[in-house]
Order: structure tokens, then C-alpha cells, then sequence
């Protein structure tokens, strides 16, 4: 398995779950898949748990590669911020609830939504779950000072035009039988739900750390313990880590190129 | 405000939860009076921003349900109707935004979204209303 969930709850406050890379050599897989633009493939890996060979449409292993690569000025920000959104959403699907899930941007980008899921409760009801991925140093900061405000101007409104757009067309490509109802459900009757993800180092794994870095969640979005989800993955050397895990997704890629052009 | 035509036009739109069709004409014929009036009370110098908030509000779910709507499905039977409903309403938004100083003053496209002031537009299209133009 490439990750693992354990789940983590601080009373009312939020609930969510810490993960651990289990498979080093499988996560870079998937985020190889993931570059190559096969998030599909990379979905049935994941739910098959293993990999499989399957017959792959080929090309883009230039732009794959560039993905995995820094950004002409130098800075890995952007690169592992778009690894951290596909360890992200690898932990959507891991967590298996019955819903639809947007697969990641094709593209380093550090504006708009970065993860967007719809859920469906055991009454077939839908709900949007807007998610924020962050690969950062400070993740106190990180939550506090851009995490928060995010989730405020969707809670007020003031971002509808993106989740329009967003939900749009994650209903248009997953034939859901009954569309009109989950757009009801999302932008009418406002079922929203909030996700954050961070990465985190020593400070924030233990569940004292870890009440400090999401201090303040429930008065920014208000209601039911369930509408505010807290993820964390904990890593020691951040920059050192993500760029192992691109070089190791690098190579399969090159790997894949070279058996495609046999 | 609206003509029967116009009327029995929003009158069609999708039904949602809770939404009274048959009376959303004069819902929306009266949001537009309210602001109105809030503009007039603003320059009396009292503060409109808590009276409108709701209006705002309601505004903007109808307009991004719509919108959403005609998006999902676009051959839908009523798109005309939805597509009518969402742009009034992206305009009731936007000048409530403009009254109260919330909005950028020009249009804005982004790689993610784009200001309710075309949205207003935009969302006329499915009606044919550009088809004259």
C-alpha cells in the first residue's frame, strides 16, 4: 500500500486522519501514472491494490517529466505543492467513501481550488468537500494565514464561481445518474464540507501539536464536526523528500518511455 | 416589473427545494427594489449592508444553482428558464456588490472564474438573446 490512514479526531473540534507513505516506490508509481496523465490508471491501481499491467494510451512523458521537475526559477514550491495534491488525493480514495473525486491538475499552480470531492451519505444525499493541499515548512502559518480565509470566502459565497465551475465538471464526466439533485444539494441547499491538508514536521505529530496547528478551525467554519476534516502527512526533510520521490517517479517514467518505444 | 411573458419565463425554472416558483417573479422584482432603496438609504448615510445581506445571499444560490444546472445538462428542456434566472440573479449580485464597495470594479476572468457581471451575461446566452446582436 502506498499510504496509510490512521484515523485522528479532537472532539468536536475536527476530525480527519495522519498518513504514512508506506510503499516509497509504489507512491512514486502512482504519482508517475499521475504525470503521465493516467489518473484513471492510477485509480484502478489503487483500488486493485496492486499494480497491473494494463494497456496504457502512450505519450506526454516529456510534460510528465517537467511535472517532476523545478520551475524555472529555481523554487520547489510549486513542484511539490502539485505532489502533495496527488498524495492527497491517492488519501481521498484511500479513505473509500462512496463519492467522486477530481483528479489532479496537470499543471504547478499555486491559485484556485486545489482538491475538490462530492461524498454521498448513506442516503444517497450528496455533499461537496472542498480541499485545500498544502506542502509547506510552516504549517501553523500555512493554516492560519491562507488555509482559513480560503475556506471563509467559500463558506460566505464569495467563491461560488469557482465551485460552479469545479463541480460542473466533475458531474459531466462521471455519469451520475441524477445530476440536477447533487447541484441542489451543493450550491442550493449548501451541503459543504471543508478538508485540509498539510504536510507537518516534529512539532505538530503529537495530538498536542496537532490541536495547536488547527486552532481556530470551528469559528472559521461553523457546524457539525463533520464539516471540518484535518488531514497531515508528517515529514522530516521536506524539500529533500519530495525530491526523492520525484526523482524515483522520474525514472519510471523514462522506464515506461523506453518499453514504449520497443 | 416583469411582463407575463417574462413571468410565466421564470416561473418554468428548475424547481429547488424550498423555492416557491409561482412567486419567484415578484421575489426578484422586489430584490431589485431593495436595492434600490438601499442605495437611496446609503446616501442618507445609514448602512444597508445588513438588510441587503440576505437578498445577497439568496441571490447568489440561485444564480450558481442555475448556473450549475444548465452546465451539468446542457439540452436540458427548461435551459432557457434556468439560464434567465441564474443571469438575473448574477446581476442582482453584482450590483449589490457594486453598492456596497465589495466587488472589483472591472470585469475579472481568472483561470478558475469570472465576475458575476459576465457570468450575467454568459448565462443570458441559452435564451438567444444574442442570437439578435
Amino acid at each position: 500500500m502506498a499510504i496509510a490512514l490512521t484515523p485522528v479526531r479532537e472532539g468536536e473540534l475536527w476530525a480527519g486522519s495522519t498518513w504514512t507513505v508506506e510503499n516509497e516506490q509504489l507512491l512514486a508509481e502512482l504519482i508517475a501514472r499521475v504525470a503521465i496523465g493516467q489518473a484513471r490508471v492510477a485509480e484502478r491501481i489503487l483500488f486493485e491494490d496492486d499494480l497491473v499491467p494494463i494497456l496504457y494510451p502512450t505519450g506526454g512523458y516529456e510534460a510528465a517529466r517537467n511535472l517532476l521537475k523545478l520551475g524555472p526559477s529555481g523554487d520547489p514550491a510549486h513542484r511539490d505543492g502539485w505532489m502533495f495534491q496527488v498524495i492527497s488525493w491517492i488519501a481521498a480514495h484511500r479513505a473509500g467513501k462512496p463519492g467522486v473525486i477530481r483528479s489532479p491538475h496537470m499543471r504547478h499552480a499555486d491559485k484556485g481550488l486545489d482538491g475538490l470531492l462530492v461524498e454521498f451519505d448513506d442516503r444517497e444525499v450528496a455533499r461537496v468537500i472542498i480541499s485545500e493541499e498544502k506542502a509547506t515548512k510552516n504549517a501553523r502559518k500555512m493554516v492560519r494565514d491562507k488555509v482559513w480565509p480560503e475556506f471563509v470566502d467559500f463558506e460566505t459565497g464569495r467563491r461560488d464561481a469557482e465551485l460552479i465551475d469545479g463541480v460542473s465538471t466533475l458531474l459531466a464526466g462521471s455519469g451520475h445518474p441524477n445530476p440536477d439533485a447533487v447541484v441542489a444539494a451543493i450550491l442550493w441547499t449548501e451541503k459543504r464540507a471543508y478538508r485540509v491538508a498539510v504536510t507537518i514536521d516534529d512539532k505538530h505529530t503529537s495530538r498536542k501539536g496537532r490541536k495547536a496547528l488547527y486552532k481556530g478551525y470551528e469559528k472559521q467554519v461553523l457546524g457539525k464536526v463533520g464539516r471540518r476534516r484535518a488531514e497531515t502527512l508528517h515529514v522530516k526533510h521536506l524539500r529533500e523528500w519530495f525530491n526523492c520521490i520525484a526523482l524515483k517517479a522520474t525514472a519510471v517514467i523514462d522506464a515506461e518511455e523506453s518499453a514504449d518505444d520497443v | 416589473m416583469y411582463d407575463e411573458s417574462t413571468s410565466s419565463l421564470i416561473r418554468s425554472a428548475p424547481e429547488l427545494p424550498g423555492l416557491d416558483l409561482d412567486n419567484l417573479p415578484d421575489q426578484l422584482s422586489n430584490a431589485f427594489a431593495e436595492i434600490v432603496s438601499a442605495r437611496i438609504a446609503l446616501r442618507d448615510a445609514a448602512t444597508p449592508a445588513e438588510e441587503i445581506s440576505e437578498t445577497i445571499a439568496f441571490a447568489r444560490r440561485l444564480a450558481a444553482t442555475n448556473e450549475a444546472l444548465v452546465a451539468t445538462s446542457p439540452e436540458r428542456e427548461n435551459r432557457r428558464a434556468a439560464g434567465f434566472v441564474a443571469a438575473t440573479a448574477h446581476r442582482l449580485v453584482h450590483q449589490a456588490e457594486a453598492l456596497l464597495g465589495d466587488s472589483p470594479t472591472t470585469a475579472a476572468v481568472t483561470t478558475d472564474a469570472i465576475s458575476s457581471d459576465i457570468s450575467a451575461c454568459l448565462t443570458s446566452a441559452p435564451m438567444g438573446q444574442f442570437r439578435a446582436i
